[in-house]
């Protein structure tokens, strides 16, 4: 009976869990310049578990394995083939971090292949939006463990 | 797929999933009073809670409500511990009176605080009010709508097709989600 009421109770938990990531990539003279939001805290605990419990967030900008970390974990791809990407760098405020990478690209397609699976190591119920920006056309990928990548058309 | 479409998907996707029971459970509550019949008074009802957490959530750009989260995991099932008293009156269950409303707007406000730091996420840059807070509320009531037709369902069955009184099925929801509740505000107790 005691352990019924464990389950339930850790059901409801007052503070939700929101496990969600905002992307703004943005086409602009040969680059896509991409603005990846993402909880301070989720960011902490997916390297934490790489890295060590002693891993800090603030060691990351200045760590080269963050670069590949994330772009391992998202991009684009056009034809099937990953565009090469580079990291720029990372802000931290307080809860948010902002993570800056961008992919070179001559001219703008008239589709692209998003992918975006960072934090699905952690946890299964997370969520990344992508909004992609190519001159006057916004489109968005809606990212989940259960779809890791979308074709987002530009006609 | 245009961004609102995603930002409503990733309102309801919040509710819908495991992660906001405590607010399912508030409007199970919030509408165990009602007969199958007055179902508008509950989609109203269950809106002035949407409309109560969209403000405070809409506020998160003003910092004006930095409240002490603890605190906050303390008050949401607090307003459930309430809301299942009130319904144990005979004033909470005047199927006719708008004070349910009233209830579900003020106690809003307090689950809303419960999502403070969801505001600075879904805000930025381009992305103002219109373009993510608004279709991601959307997407918080439109879920939540769904969850009021479940339970009329359950309750129309309960009431016609069993043949008993909502009364009961009241006093045995108010009951379970006060006892549930409480345990919750024990156990976040901030104090």
């Amino acid at each position: 009976m005691g352990i019924f009421w464990i389950i339930v109770l850790s059901l409801f938990q007052p503070a939700h869990n929101f496990h969600v990531s905002i992307s703004q990539a943005e086409w602009d003279e040969g680059l896509i310049k991409c603005t990846i939001r993402v909880f301070s805290d989720d960011l902490e605990n997916s390297l934490q578990k790489s890295y060590g419990t002693e891993y800090r967030l603030e060691s990351a900008i200045e760590d080269e394995r963050l670069a590949r970390y994330l772009l391992n974990n998202f991009g684009f791809k056009i034809n099937n083939e990953s565009l090469e990407g580079e990291f720029i760098g990372m802000e931290i405020e307080n809860d948010l971090s902002y993570l800056y990478v961008q992919f070179p690209l001559k001219e703008v397609p008239s589709s692209i292949e998003v992918y975006n699976l960072l934090f699905f190591n952690s946890f299964d119920d997370q969520s990344n939006i992508v909004n992609v920006k190519f001159g006057s056309m916004l489109r968005s990928a809606f990212l989940s463990p259960r779809k890791d990548s979308q074709i987002l058309e530009f006609q | 797929m245009h961004p609102f479409t995603n930002y409503l998907r990733l309102g309801y996707e919040h509710i819908i999933s495991l992660a906001a029971l405590d607010h399912i459970l508030f409007l199970i509550v919030l509408m165990a009073v009602y007969q199958t019949k007055n179902w508008l008074k509950v989609v109203i009802a269950v809106s002035f809670f949407t409309l109560g957490h969209s403000i405070t959530l809409s506020l998160g750009a003003l910092e004006v409500i930095k409240v002490d989260q603890a605190l906050i995991e303390f008050l949401i099932p607090l307003t459930i511990v309430f809301t299942a008293l009130i319904n144990l009156s005979k004033f909470g269950q005047n199927q006719k009176s708008n004070f349910k409303y009233w209830i579900a707007l003020i106690f809003g406000l307090i689950h809303g605080l419960g999502f403070s730091n969801y505001y600075d996420m879904l805000v930025m840059g381009e992305s103002n009010y219109w373009q993510a807070l608004l279709p991601f509320n959307l997407g918080i009531e439109l879920a939540q709508l769904l969850v009021v037709f479940i339970m009329l369902m359950i309750m129309g069955v309960y009431g016609f097709l069993l043949n008993k009184k909502i009364r009961d099925w009241n006093l045995f929801i108010s009951g379970s989600a006060f006892g549930l509740a409480l345990i919750m505000c024990i156990e976040n107790w901030p104090f």
